[in-house]
């Protein structure tokens, strides 16, 4: 899915790194559209996010030839060891990729497998559009400027558990709960939609990066 | 603006929070569809290439902005066609040469392929058409004209017209009544153009649909963003429960850093039927009373809602869908004593609308 | 800025342990701008030598009655404790004369003034105080006349807020928590790094600028004495609602009756209290959660770096031998090569493994099995790297056991956590019945007085309970907030202290290490969550392990390197916090745990250390691992006046300490094993 919405919003190839970070930022934000987190943990190194359960993934997907993946390389990895990187894709020319796609919502909530995918692919092609914004393509530096990846007082190498089990615990998840403050830059009565408040989101992170 | 009693949130600079809040009017619409959300952004990049006066071109008159899903897999299909496609990236940014192209794009206009024109612009959409790419908006620029024609899809009868500015309208009370006449003008003045106003298939009767003041509004809220794109954030409140529903703009405010309300609008209907719950059901027909009673609320709304915000002007919109439109509601004596008190700092028009071409032609182009 | 001492001498009189070389029961040594030696076999008083050092500047106070804590408790005491008959008779018990005249004078230094401390041995009074020579009066005349025991208290009172200035922290209690946890570094004893409260605390004391000094252990304090009033409340609530409830028994008319309310109370109580181990065991299992999650995703980078190490080189050697294949069906192969995992069907592919291991080996295509031609020096190059790969093969499936391990871990405490919530939905409901069931007996029973009044006293007690309760709660989040803060500020100023530690620790141990900002917590409270605080843990890279594995804990590295570790974040702490201001570093035989080679680098950056600014290290050594004694001082030498200038920096307590058996016997050996410990030859 997260591939998907990188097509639609033209950003494929997509490198590794970038892919990952778009992974991190539709983790961390998932609640500004009121979704559930899909991990609400993550490693902070100091590169930028980075999943391997969705590295394996994606190495299946590419073997199954539903991913292209070009330049494929090994990369040190900046916690252990190295890591695989390389520049992907959807490939197209695979015929059940348009089947499966649709079974994984990203049609319709009719066609999906659980209707609730649909919701969480409007929220990815939403997001990327948004990360699209951000000057020169610098997708994996936005999710270091992130307020909650950035949060200084998580040094790197460390877990950032943005997952809240506390309702008073609002100082782990720094990044929707900027999203939130937007509202404030507004007269009473007026207000954000979800969509509108991760473009803003997009354009604090653009502005971030470029001091 | 900012409620200093709330804790700002560490790490986060609210100064940065702000300024991205007043960057807010260059958001494409992001609430709109994506037919309208594409539209905009092409809008939105022929404004701003007049405005420079056209740069980086050399030839050609037209160019051709297809929306497409997956913009990468279109240019797969079509490399066989028209050669290799080169890439774009905002295309507002980096001026890349439009005349004489074909544009591939995502639906923020912001991302995909280029090619140049395969054939004619007259034969352009029969091309989208015979290569698969008839399901997708479609916007023309014309340079000459300094219009955009917009069609929801290649092989769609309806288009849309759209000016191509060269000087942004200002946020005046001009420019806005300006932007609702044309909105009427171009969308609603006759049947077709905008979805949800009439019953389907029972325009010509004068058949609402239950809702009619819903489409409008959602319409004229992307209308006015488009309109004023880049200085304004149009917003729309429905609270249909009570009939009461309004259109907010709002503008950049750097003293407050934040936004500011420049204008609200509210929106009426007068309407001869109510919408009949069976499909072939006569409609029940709606009193005078019913449609005095809506103008008098309008003016009185309009008016509180502009004190409330501290607002000097307030706008009120009314659409006639009555099929006879001979009694003239503002002349009822309530109406009148109450344009009388606050008719200066209101803004009210009745706008017909015609459930048919003839009758568009009958009585609006003759009495025009 | 924090002023750490600088010890420059000491005189100590008419002790019998240090009757001194000349025999005048005098022994005066001025420590050296560098590295002062305090050489003796067992026995001889390196220790008592040291802690009188100690005990000049702490007087008869420490931070528990006995001493120094072997670490550190949760909450900070209000003031110095005076120290037992025991801790007081340290010095008067090694002597037979009960130290009555013994008194020890140091001179120390914080920044430019220099201190005089003369205390009595007996006793660890305070004698005399001087500040840049000149004589200070420690009590007033009107306080002369008070008795003696209070006119100590006043003196020392005195004494420790000149200290407490001196030094530049907020209190007394601070000057001994750097004593002990910077300057002193006494064998057995656990580093700041390696007890969380000490650490807690010595980081706030030397590198917090703002109130919250003052005020963190002010607000642990009042939550934790809060705590406890609310707990020793609730007890007594608990306890009168027994009798209430035994009254109102006792209250109803028919014995079926007593026997039925009696049953429900029973009942009601049980559930009473599982609803409250429920609720704690949710607290704890929703923390162990977190930490699970946590460990599983480290586990994870460290499985897929370890397990990527060794696909890469699959994949390298398979490009070199078909350099035209398509990366999904190299990728393919390295994976079954790396990791025995099949991306087309996710089958364990042991087995095909070792066909394509020989399919290779053979020339043969692992796809089509046809002969291929290559050059002859692919396959050997990787053999190279067998021993490389081995390690992260092993290490790979070492992750991956634990991450496996962590899943199912995690599973079982979710399921625990989702029964434990569900279990207390349904006591919850439960415990509502059975009340509205006992109020019932009691609204159909005419209670006598006794129980209204017990009824009263209950009612009382439980408003009091619940008063202290919303108390206790607004004094955790008013030291929550604090921390808040508190952690604000720690994170701007501690990348210093990381880079001085990185500086220190490379000189020290070969493995990598660095000092990461974490996230600790700490638990000040009997029940409840524990607070988020701030501190440091230790990354290391071990031998049997492909990246840097965090070491929370004492017993997760070896003595030495613990002992080391603790070394290098002393140095960076008053690197930071003194601005290179200088400090003594006070180190009882640091060679201890270490073997030759490690002894001779680490003598070498203690040396360094002293030799930068102002700092001074005073160490002690037994003569029995003399290894290090020569490069403390700069590396063997044979020049006759260096090892003059050496001589010079050593207390030789050979000469200077009464001797014990051992010296009486073997006192030329042992002179010429310091000789030549000094020389290094």
């Amino acid at each position: 899915m997260l591939l998907e919405a990188a097509e639609r919003t033209a950003i494929t190839p997509i490198p590794a790194a970038k892919l990952h970070a778009f992974s991190y930022l539709s983790d961390v934000l998932s609640p500004v559209w009121n979704l559930p987190h899909f991990d609400g943990v993550v490693l902070k190194l100091d590169n930028g996010p980075y999943y391997p359960d969705i590295q394996r993934e994606l190495d299946r997907l590419v073997v199954r030839g539903l991913v292209e993946v070009r330049k494929l390389r090994y990369v040190e990895g900046t916690y252990e060891g190295v890591r695989i990187d390389g520049d992907y894709s959807l490939n197209f020319t695979m015929n059940r990729l348009s089947p499966i796609l649709s079974a994984l919502g990203c049609e319709s909530p009719e066609a999906a497998i659980d209707p609730r995918d649909y919701e969480i692919h409007c929220f990815l092609v939403e997001l990327a559009s948004a990360l699209a914004t951000i000057p020169s393509d610098q997708i994996h530096i936005a999710a270091t400027v992130d307020a909650t990846y950035a949060n200084d007082q998580v040094d790197t190498s460390n877990i950032i558990d943005f997952e809240s089990t506390n309702s008073d615990d609002k100082d782990l998840n720094r990044s929707v709960a900027a999203t939130r403050r937007f509202q404030y830059f507004l007269p009473e009565g007026s207000s954000f939609s979800p969509g509108e408040r991760l473009f803003l989101y997009a354009t604090y992170l653009g502005k971030r990066m470029h001091g | 603006m900012a409620n200093p009693k709330d804790a700002s949130i560490p790490g986060v600079n609210d100064s940065d929070l702000a300024s991205s809040v007043l960057d807010y009017p260059a958001q494409p619409l992001v609430d709109a569809d994506e037919a309208d959300r594409f539209c905009n952004q092409i809008r939105r990049l022929a404004d701003s290439r007049a405005q420079s006066n056209w740069p980086n071109e050399n030839s050609g008159d037209s160019a051709v902005f297809v929306m497409v899903k997956w913009p990468r897999s279109v240019r797969e299909e079509l490399s066989s066609v028209l050669g290799s496609l080169e890439s774009v990236l905002d295309p507002q940014a980096n001026l890349v040469p439009l005349f004489g192209r074909l544009f591939i794009l995502n639906r923020d206009g912001s991302r995909g392929f280029v090619a140049s024109l395969p054939c004619g612009t007259k034969d352009i959409l029969d091309w989208l058409e015979n290569n698969g790419l008839d399901r997708w908006p479609v916007a023309i620029l014309w340079r000459q004209k300094e219009r955009i024609t917009f069609r929801r899809n290649a092989t769609s009868d309806e288009s849309r017209w759209l000016d191509v500015r060269s000087v942004m309208p200002k946020t005046t009370v001009d420019n806005l009544l300006k932007a609702l006449s044309q909105f009427h003008e171009d969308r609603l003045v006759t049947p077709g153009s905008c979805e949800g106003v009439w019953m389907k298939g029972r325009e010509a009767e004068y058949v609402p649909s239950p809702t009619p003041e819903k489409a409008i509004q959602t319409e004229l809220k992307h209308s006015l963003g488009s309109w004023f794109h880049g200085s304004v954030k149009a917003e729309s409140e429905d609270k249909t429960s009570v009939g009461r529903i309004d259109i907010r703009l709002l503008v950049r405010d750097h003293q407050a850093q934040g936004l500011r309300y420049w204008a609200i609008i509210e929106l009426k209907v007068f309407r001869s039927f109510h919408h009949p719950t069976k499909e072939n059901q006569t409609p029940q027909p709606v009193s005078r009373n019913k449609n005095v009673e809506a103008m008098r609320n309008g003016l009185e709304q309009a008016y509180a809602y502009s004190q409330d915000r501290n607002l000097d002007e307030g706008f009120l919109e009314i659409y006639d869908l009555r099929k006879d439109k001979s009694f003239i509601i503002e002349a009822q004596p309530d109406i009148e004593q109450y344009l009388k008190k606050c008719g200066k700092s209101i803004h009210w028009n009745i706008r017909p609308l015609y459930g048919s071409m003839a009758d568009y032609r009958k009585f609006y182009i003759s009495n025009a | 800025m924090i002023k750490f001492p600088l010890f420059r001498r000491i005189n100590i009189y008419d002790y019998g342990l240090f009757p001194g070389a000349s025999g005048d029961r005098q022994l005066i040594f001025d420590f050296s701008p560098n590295v002062s030696l305090i050489a003796g076999v067992n026995g001889l008083g390196k220790t008592t030598l040291l802690t009188m050092l100690l005990r000049s500047l702490t007087g008869p106070y420490d931070l528990k009655e006995s001493g120094f804590p072997a670490t550190l408790e949760a909450i900070l005491p209000k003031a110095p404790v005076k120290l037992n008959r025991a801790a007081l008779g340290f010095f008067a018990q090694r002597v037979a004369d009960n130290a009555e005249k013994s008194r020890m004078t140091v001179d120390v230094s914080f920044g430019e003034d220099v201190l005089r401390v003369t205390r009595s041995l007996r006793n660890m009074s305070l004698i005399a105080l001087e500040i840049d020579g000149v004589p200070l009066e420690l009590e007033s005349n009107e306080e002369k006349m008070k008795p003696k025991a209070d006119l100590e208290k006043i003196q020392e009172n005195k004494f420790q807020m000149i200290l407490r200035d001196l030094m530049g922290v907020t209190t007394f209690v601070d000057v001994l928590i750097v004593l002990h946890y910077v300057v002193f570094s006494m064998e057995r004893r656990r580093g700041a790094l390696w007890d969380g409260h000490a650490q807690r605390q010595l980081l706030r004391a030397i590198l917090l600028e703002n109130d919250l000094v003052e005020q963190l252990p002010v607000l642990e304090r009042d939550a934790s004495q809060i705590d406890g009033e609310f707990r020793r409340a609730r007890a007594e609530a608990n306890k009168y609602q027994k009798e209430l409830q035994s009254a109102r028994v006792d209250a109803q008319s028919s014995p079926a009756k007593r026997a039925a309310l009696r049953a429900i109370q029973y009942a009601l109580a049980g559930e009473k209290e599982r609803l409250e181990e429920l609720m704690q065991q949710v607290v704890e299992l929703g923390e162990r959660r977190k930490e699970l999650r946590q460990n599983l995703e480290r586990a994870k980078h460290s499985r897929a770096g370890a397990q990527a190490v060794v696909e890469k080189q699959k994949f390298d050697m398979l490009f070199e031998l078909f350099p035209t294949a398509d990366d999904a069906v190299t990728l393919t192969l390295a994976r079954i090569l790396a990791d025995e995992e099949c991306l087309v069907c996710g089958a364990d592919a042991k087995k095909r493994r070792l066909e394509i291991e020989q399919q290779l080996l053979h020339k043969r295509c692992p796809v089509c099995n046809s002969t291929f031609q290559t050059l002859e020096h692919v396959v050997p190059q990787n053999n190279l790297e067998a021993n490389r790969l081995k390690r992260f093969v092993k290490e790979a499936e070492k992750a991956e056991t634990e991450e496996r391990t962590l899943l199912l871990e995690l599973s079982t405490i979710d399921n625990e956590r989702n029964i434990a919530i569900a279990k207390m939905e349904e006591l919850k409901n439960s415990i509502r019945d059975k009340s509205d069931k006992v109020h019932i007996y009691g609204a159909q029973t005419l209670e006598p007085k006794e129980v209204h009044e017990l009824e009263k006293t209950v009612d009382f007690l439980n408003n009091k309970k619940d008063q202290l309760a919303a108390d206790s709660a607004i004094a955790r989040k008013r030291l929550s907030d604090a921390y808040d803060s508190a952690r604000a500020s720690f994170a701007a100023i501690t990348g210093g202290i990381s880079d001085a530690f990185s500086d220190a620790i490379k000189k020290m141990i070969a493995e990598d290490a660095r000092l990461v900002r974490g996230q600790p917590t700490a638990k000040m409270m009997q029940d409840g969550e524990p607070f988020k605080v701030f501190g440091f843990h230790v990354e290391m890279t071990a031998a049997d392990r492909s990246g840097k594995a965090e070491r929370k804990h004492p017993d997760d590295v070896s003595e030495s390197q613990r002992e080391l570790v603790d070394l290098a974040f002393r140095m960076a702490l008053l690197d930071v916090a003194g601005r290179g201001s200088g400090c003594s570093l006070v180190m009882e035989t640091p060679e201890a745990s270490l073997d030759a080679i490690a002894m001779r680098r680490v003598g070498l950056a203690l040396a360094e250390f002293s030799n930068r600014g102002k700092n001074r290290l005073i160490v002690t050594n037994n003569l029995t691992n003399t290894d290090m004694i020569s490069s403390l001082f700069g590396g063997p030498s044979q020049s006759v006046n260096l090892m003059d200038d050496r001589c010079k920096q050593i207390l030789n307590l050979l000469e200077e300490a009464a001797p014990n058996e051992a010296v009486k016997e073997n006192r030329e050996a042992y002179r010429n094993i310091l000789d030549i410990a000094l020389s290094g030859n």
